[in-house]
């Protein structure tokens, strides 16, 4: 796997976009993960490569990527954090 | 908690986001208002001031007698073009804010939420805000100055009017204080309204401090 320099920080967003797509989709080959992603071949490898350490994604035997528990539940916890802090806030209503 | 309901809350925020801006126009086509009713002002001044100069010159009444009662009128036509014109200029500038352009990105769900708050450029908002409530305060004064002088010219030709009918007068402190209590009576609403939008524009910019401050603070582990 041609990861190049491995990620330290990734970006929250990218990391979203890859497990929203593979919560809806199911096993996708990195190809065509790139594609419905939007990003670089290059790009998304380092992400898998380092979404794969974390245990949030796994590769079958066709080397097609799948989401592991551990990753829908991170998506889960990315939802309610995000609400954790939008929630709280009280948006006057301007007529 | 769902993917819906973060959704909801940020369509939510980024209405209140483009309502600061809608706001935020009309701040800077305040300036243009303010300009196009002082310039008219300016033109009926300089025009009354030529037809002065003429008669000094000329020694005699240059403009027919009979038609210098008319010039009030006129004075009154001229600021009220120009009150139209700058109403219509500060309603364009405010229609001509694009709007709802985060749509897109928040329809991809929760990465098109984080997108757009990643985007978020705080401190712009913040001055954003402070500057339309300054905008929007000001913009209310100058209107309510500019519809003073309206009233004020037209309560001019209308004491006219009645001082040739009814040989009534009024003392020049009641020409000038009864239009003005008029306006603000009459403006009573649009102040109400301003008053509120203000509080509002406020109780957003306490909002979104503690917000990015919380957020900015914030690590997601995952």
């Amino acid at each position: 796997m041609n990861s190049g320099e491995p990620i330290s920080k990734p970006d929250l967003y990218v990391l979203a976009r890859v497990i929203k797509t593979l919560k809806e989709r199911g096993r996708t080959n990195r190809t065509a993960l790139a594609t419905s992603t939007g990003l670089s071949y290059d790009r998304l490898v380092k992400y898998l490569v380092w979404m794969s350490d974390k245990g949030l994604i796994q590769f079958d035997s066709n080397d097609d990527a799948y989401l592991t528990k551990l990753g829908v539940d991170t998506y889960d916890e990315l939802v309610k954090w995000i609400l954790q802090y939008v929630g709280k806030v009280r948006f006057p209503k301007f007529s | 908690m769902t993917e819906e309901t973060l959704s909801g809350k940020m369509t939510e925020f980024m209405t209140a986001l483009d309502q600061v801006k809608k706001y935020r126009e009309l701040a800077s086509a305040m300036a243009d208002f303010t300009i196009i009713v002082v310039a008219s002002v300016a033109f009926f001044a300089a025009l009354h001031i030529i037809v002065n100069l003429l008669d000094v010159f000329y020694g005699y009444s240059f403009i027919d007698p009979g038609y210098t009662g008319v010039l009030p009128f006129y004075g009154f036509v001229v600021l009220f073009i120009g009150v139209l014109m700058g109403i219509y200029r500060v309603q364009r500038k405010m229609n001509s804010v694009r709007l709802e352009q985060w749509e897109g990105t928040l329809n991809e769900g929760t990465p098109g939420a984080l997108k757009l708050l990643q985007e978020t450029q705080w401190e712009k908002t913040f001055s954003d805000i402070r500057f339309a409530k300054l905008g929007f305060v000001l913009y209310g004064a100058v209107k309510v100055m500019a519809y003073w002088m309206l009233a004020f010219f037209f309560f001019g030709i209308l004491s006219g009017v009645i001082g040739n009918i009814f040989h009534l007068s009024f003392d020049p402190i009641s020409l000038t204080v009864i239009p003005l209590v008029l306006v603000l009576v009459l403006s009573v609403k649009d102040l109400r309204y301003r008053y509120d939008q203000v509080g509002r524009l406020d109780s957003l910019l306490w909002e979104l401090r503690w917000f990015d401050s919380e957020f900015r603070r914030a690590d997601f582990k995952a």
